[in-house]
């Protein structure tokens, strides 16, 4: 665990102390600090993007960079102005994956090897991060009993999960011959999905509800951590590293 | 209920398949029952959903179940031929052509495109077909009647006067099943964003 000191890691650490401020403080003054992490964010991306010539997506640093300025986005998209623990909620899942990149990923920077090089580099990755985001916060607001802004983060990272995953393997096909490879990454995405898709199917119940979320963002964590780390799972998706 | 049930232990056995171990079961006749039933379910599914007018929970359905579907059909119908080729002016022509689909195929050239510090940024190999040279990269496969000629990776190989010389590695691919799963991913899609809609505006 060591702090970035560069411009980049000055942006990240004032993340991290932004979105935990927004948990802390009082109404307001918390959704200004909140807020602020959507700029910084943007900031973050640019000046990534700038320095290592390509999308920052190669790795877990760079798509978790995108992370918490999706959150603050989310945030002021919906419910800016009267559901303030939506806003407390958006910052602490801003917080939870904010601190990885700023003290635990490394930001080694890195060529764009010739299987990333696709137009659906962006598209694949972003859905994903989108989706990933709006799952999160689904859980997030279910655990704080709103339900109906649960449902409608769910619908909606339901669809960009959906058209991440197509679009990933329709790249697969274009870059391997082959739209599926049972590669580890894919079987647990493929998990994460289903599990997402068994929630449509009891949505009546509130137990149900909270459980298939928390086992969704679980399969999240291991898809996007797990996996890569892991000596286990050796497999396409493998330079995606921390 | 059931269905979520039965989705949760699909998650399961997929999240298993990661384990090279259990890899082992695709393709037996367990994996095949198991995809049976899951299509019989979706279009079960999807027949009730129509019948009830749920128009994108039948689309949705629907589209999970062609997706299975192509899966078979890239199962059991698809062929592919690794080809590697040498990319000398001395190698004998089996190792510079081959004969795909009765057509004669040959290598003009490779290249590799490198960025400032050595690390290879793209690759590409020019083949030479009857109607003229055609240039395939990685992402950029080249499709040519039925037949989908993807770069994959290269190497290099050593002549027996000591000189190394590139070896470019492809793929060669017929998948039927591409277009029929492709389209159960569009009402997949369709049907996702329909409902993302539906639910957003309620």
């Amino acid at each position: 665990m060591t702090a970035k000191v560069d411009l980049l890691g000055w942006l990240l650490n004032a993340q991290v102390t932004l979105a935990a401020l927004g948990v802390a403080l009082p109404k307001r003054l918390g959704r200004w600090a909140w807020g602020a992490v959507l700029p910084l964010g943007a900031a973050a991306i640019a000046a990534r993007w700038e320095a290592v010539g390509h999308p920052p997506m190669r790795n877990l640093f760079e798509a978790f960079l995108w992370l918490p300025p999706i959150l603050a986005a989310a945030t002021a998209l919906t419910r800016w102005r009267d559901e303030i623990w939506t806003v407390r909620l958006d910052a602490l899942l801003g917080f939870i994956v904010a601190f990885p990149l700023a003290f635990v990923f490394s930001a080694e920077e890195g060529r764009l090897p010739a299987a990333l090089q696709s137009p659906l580099f962006v598209p694949h990755v972003l859905g994903y991060m989108l989706a990933y985001a709006f799952l999160a916060r689904a859980f997030a607001l279910e655990c704080a009993c709103r339900a109906d802004a649960a449902r409608r983060s769910f619908a909606l990272g339901f669809f960009l999960m959906t058209l991440a995953l197509a679009l990933g393997s329709v790249w697969g096909n274009e870059a391997w011959g082959a739209y599926w490879q049972w590669d580890p990454k894919e079987q647990w995405s493929l998990a994460t999905w289903l599990v997402y898709a068994a929630l449509w199917h009891v949505r009546g119940s509130r137990p149900w509800r909270l459980a298939l979320l928390g086992v969704g963002l679980l399969a999240i964590v291991l898809t996007v951590t797990w996996i890569n780390l892991s000596k286990l799972f050796p497999g396409l998706h493998s330079y995606a590293g921390i | 209920m059931c269905a979520a049930a039965a989705l949760l232990a699909l998650a399961a056995a997929s999240a298993a398949l990661a384990f090279p171990r259990v890899q082992g079961v695709l393709g037996s006749a367990w994996a095949n029952a198991v995809l049976w039933a899951l299509l019989l379910v979706c279009v079960g599914m999807g027949a009730v959903a129509l019948a009830r007018r749920r128009w994108l929970s039948a689309l949705f359905h629907a589209g999970a179940a062609a997706v299975i579907v192509g899966g078979g059909l890239t199962a059991g119908y698809a062929k592919s031929w690794q080809v590697a080729l040498v990319d000398s002016p001395l190698a004998p022509p089996e190792l510079r052509q081959r004969v795909v689909a009765g057509e004669s195929v040959s290598l003009r050239k490779f290249e590799i495109e490198t960025y400032e510090d050595g690390m290879p940024k793209q690759f590409r190999t020019t083949l030479s077909f009857p109607e003229g040279e055609r240039t395939i990269a990685v992402n950029k496969p080249l499709r040519r009647k039925g037949i989908t000629y993807y770069q994959m990776s290269y190497s290099q190989a050593r002549d027996p006067y000591g000189q190394t010389w590139w070896v470019t590695h492809l793929s060669l691919r017929r998948d039927p099943g591409v277009a029929v799963t492709f389209a159960g991913y569009g009402a997949l899609i369709l049907a996702a964003l329909g409902t993302a809609i539906r639910e957003l505006a309620r």
